[in-house]
Parts: C-alpha cells; sequence; structure tokens
C-alpha cells in the first residue's frame, strides 16, 4: 500500500514535471509573439526619436501614428504577461509585482495617449520624454540586461 | 540626603556626557553650515558618479546600503555612507573622505575591495570631493549596520589589497591632456574618474585588474555583459550616430528602439540622464575619440 503510494506520488510529480515542461512549451508562442510586440513598440519608438532629435522634420500624421500603435500596444502589455508565461528576457518579478507591472504599462499608454494627442512640434516634443521615460522605467526592473 | 547625593552624581554626569555628545555630533556641522552652491555641485558630482546604485539596497533607504554586488570573488555589500555617526560616515572628515576616494583606504588604515571603485575615483578632482563632502553631509542619517562582505578565502584578506593595489592601481587626480579640447578631456573625466564606466566595460584580468590595453572594450559580469564602447565598427559602437548615443545616455534606448534593462537602465536614471547637455556631448566626443578595440564580448558557456 505504502509502496503503491509512493509510486503514485513519484509518478505524479514526474507527470507534473513533464506535464510543466510541456506546458511551458506549448506556451513559448507566447513569448514569441510578446517579444514580436515589443519590436513593434521599438519600431514605433524608431519612426519617433528621429523627429525628436531634429534629424528629421516633424510629421504630425506620422507621429500621431506611431504613438496611436503604441497606446494600442501598451494595452496589451499586462495580458502578454500571463500566468505560466515566465521566461524570455521578462524577469521572474513580473509575476512576483504583477500590480507594479501592470501599472507600468499604464503608465506607458498613458504617456503615449498624450503624445498622440501633441497637434504641434512643441507639443510633441515636450510629450515625448515621457514615452522614453516609461519604457525604461518598467525595462529597469523587468527585463534582462542585453547581452 | 546621601541618596541624592549618590544619585546626583551619576545624572550630572550623564547630563554633562550627553552636551559633550551633542556638542561633538552637532560640532562641525553647526561650525560650517553647508554652502547650499557647493551642496548643489556636490549632488552633480554625487549623480555622475553613481553612489546611489551601490550604495543603498533594492528599494531601501537611500544610500543606507546593503546593495548585493556579485564578482567573481563573492559577493559585496556596499555599505551605509548616510551621515549617522554610527552606522554611516557621520563622523568622517573632509580628509578621511578624499583618501577613500583617492588612495582606497579606510579612516582606520584598512584598504577597501576594489569593488568600490576608487580605481576611477582616484581621478576626482579636489574640488568635486569638497563639493561631494558638503552634500555627503546633508543625506539624512539611517540607522542600518552594514552587512558583511560574503567573500571566500583567499579573498577576503584585506591586506592583499596592498599587493592588488601595487600591481593594479595608480592614485592620482586626473589631469587634463593639453593636447586634446577641453570638451574632451571633460568627457574623459566624466566617463573614467567620475562615471567609473571602465569598471564594468574594460575587461579584467584573473586578479580583478583592469585590462588597460583593451580600455573600455567591453568586459563579462556576473550577470550579463557590458559593450564594447569603442568605436570598433563591428563589434563596438562605431556605427552609433551622435543621436544614437543621446538616445542611450538620455533614455536608455538602443538603435533598435529597445531600451536596456538591469544595472544600465539604473545608470541611466542616476547618472547619464542627470547629466547637462554640455557634458553629454563631451561623454559622446570622448567615447567617439577612443582607439577602436576588436573585442567581441561574450557571457563563457557556464
Amino acid at each position: 500500500m505504502t509502496k503503491g503510494l509512493r509510486f503514485g506520488l513519484a509518478t505524479a510529480a514526474f507527470a507534473a514535471v513533464v506535464g510543466t515542461a510541456l506546458i511551458a512549451e506549448a506556451q513559448s508562442p507566447q513569448i514569441a509573439a510578446r517579444q514580436d510586440g515589443m519590436k513593434q513598440q521599438g519600431a514605433q519608438m524608431r519612426v519617433l526619436t528621429p523627429m525628436m532629435r531634429g534629424e528629421q522634420p516633424y510629421n504630425m500624421a506620422a507621429a500621431k501614428q506611431a504613438a496611436g500603435v503604441l497606446v494600442a500596444s501598451a494595452k496589451n502589455i499586462p495580458g502578454a504577461f500571463g500566468p505560466g508565461t515566465e521566461g524570455g528576457n521578462a524577469l521572474p518579478a513580473i509575476w512576483t509585482s504583477k500590480a507594479d507591472f501592470d501599472s507600468k504599462a499604464k503608465a506607458l499608454e498613458d504617456a503615449a495617449m498624450r503624445l498622440a494627442a501633441a497637434n504641434d512640434e512643441a507639443a510633441f516634443k515636450a510629450a515625448f520624454p515621457a514615452v522614453g521615460a516609461a519604457c525604461g522605467g518598467c525595462h529597469q526592473p523587468y527585463r534582462k540586461p542585453q547581452s | 540626603m546621601h541618596f541624592t547625593a549618590r544619585f546626583g552624581w551619576p545624572v550630572a554626569a550623564h547630563a554633562a556626557r550627553a552636551i559633550l555628545l551633542f556638542g561633538l555630533a552637532a560640532g562641525p556641522a553647526a561650525a560650517q553650515a553647508p554652502d547650499p552652491a557647493r551642496v548643489q555641485r556636490g549632488e552633480y558630482v554625487f549623480s555622475a558618479a553613481g553612489c546611489l546604485g551601490c550604495h543603498t539596497d533594492k528599494d531601501g533607504t537611500p544610500l543606507a546600503g546593503g546593495r548585493e554586488i556579485k564578482t567573481p570573488f563573492g559577493s559585496f555589500y556596499g555599505p551605509n555612507i548616510t551621515s549617522h555617526p554610527t552606522f554611516g560616515i557621520g563622523r568622517w572628515t573632509e580628509a578621511q573622505f578624499r583618501r577613500a576616494l583617492r588612495e582606497g583606504v579606510r579612516p582606520d588604515g584598512a584598504h577597501y575591495f576594489p569593488a568600490f571603485p576608487y580605481t576611477s575615483f582616484t581621478g576626482i578632482t579636489d574640488a568635486d570631493i569638497a563639493d561631494l563632502w558638503a552634500y555627503m553631509r546633508t543625506v539624512p542619517p539611517a540607522a542600518r549596520p552594514n552587512k558583511p562582505h560574503g567573500l571566500g578565502f583567499p579573498f577576503n584578506i584585506r591586506l592583499a589589497m596592498i599587493g592588488w593595489k601595487a600591481l593594479f592601481f595608480t592614485p592620482g587626480e586626473f589631469k587634463p591632456d593639453p593636447g586634446k579640447s577641453a570638451e574632451l578631456n571633460r568627457g574623459a573625466y566624466l566617463v573614467n574618474a567620475l562615471g567609473h564606466c571602465g569598471e564594468c566595460h574594460t575587461p579584467r584580468n584573473l586578479a580583478g585588474g583592469l585590462d588597460r590595453s583593451k580600455w573600455l572594450a567591453g568586459g563579462v559580469l556576473p550577470d550579463g555583459t557590458a559593450p564594447n564602447l569603442t568605436p570598433h565598427p563591428e563589434t563596438g559602437l562605431g556605427k552609433w550616430s551622435p543621436g544614437d548615443f543621446i538616445d542611450l545616455l538620455k533614455m536608455g534606448m538602443t538603435p533598435d528602439g529597445d531600451f536596456v534593462g538591469g544595472e544600465m537602465a539604473e545608470v541611466v536614471k542616476e547618472t547619464t540622464g542627470k547629466l547637462t547637455e554640455d557634458d553629454i556631448k563631451a561623454v559622446i566626443a570622448y567615447l567617439r575619440s577612443l582607439p577602436s578595440v576588436e573585442n567581441r564580448v561574450r557571457k563563457p558557456k557556464s
């Protein structure tokens, strides 16, 4: 009986480990998807920064579009780091401080919203730094260092 | 009567001692209240030198210490550098503070481990140290005891630092190169003395000394890598535009639109992001003037 129980427990533990590994494997598309999402955001930043630097003339339509993509993308961030999707370049702290993490995503959304509302170059340049600060403010505690 | 007399004396003595102690503690501060302009300049030096990170635990009281600094030799814990007289540096003199930065020596004469980057801070000018000291004295005291370093034998032998220093440490204030522009000299000072960028971005030898032939050509850290900052086009920053440098230093954005994470994000927030426009330009001019070193930084497989 004890032997059988022990065997049963061992099997269950084994199954749990394998099962978790399989789930992690099955969930890796979620990691890939959110990495694509982050790259999309990076692409918007590459549209915005040359205007901020003055390397390219300010283009209101392009700026508003890029900011709009950031708003939509920021809304997806909390859900993209759901339970059981640990991994990639994300630090485990995301899942132990999820409320703080989500509030940082909201900070990006709000900052990008204000950027999208900018109707001239001066307003754009005034609103932009908060977007960069939101990106960096979240990467500091929650993104693995680049290697 | 006898009772009062017996009690009277110690009470009076306590009161006298309390006055004496209070007088001692308040004395230096009262004698010369910090000049606000000097404190303000000192705060800028403090940011440019990035003191906060190593001396503040994650989410801890600023400068009360406790941050773990991982090295191949073990873990160091940044000490309390608040103005607390017992747990911090509240009883130090400016001369002792200058000696710590310039020579890597504690007030009691013991040698610091080079996890404290006096190898870089030695270059900080007397004027900047004086301003920094004025600022440090305004840091509120925090009663947090220091955590002992977690070093294994033989790295825990502080006396061995005498030999280490003889091999790898050249004390001395930064001296501008008269053959270079004021901007390049300022950049070199910001990067090499205050910013102590080389402590992570220069490779180290097995004894933990900086390999000065590969200055700022990238280093390997326990938790990652620090990239090659020289203008090498493939392995360094040779392809970066001035704008790329500005975005990285001011907000942490890399040329692909990503944002740095971890320690460098903290450096951006507390140090490079707080530099003046002129100082940012000086840093960039200096980095772009470095000799190009081919060095692809890779984390060794563990």
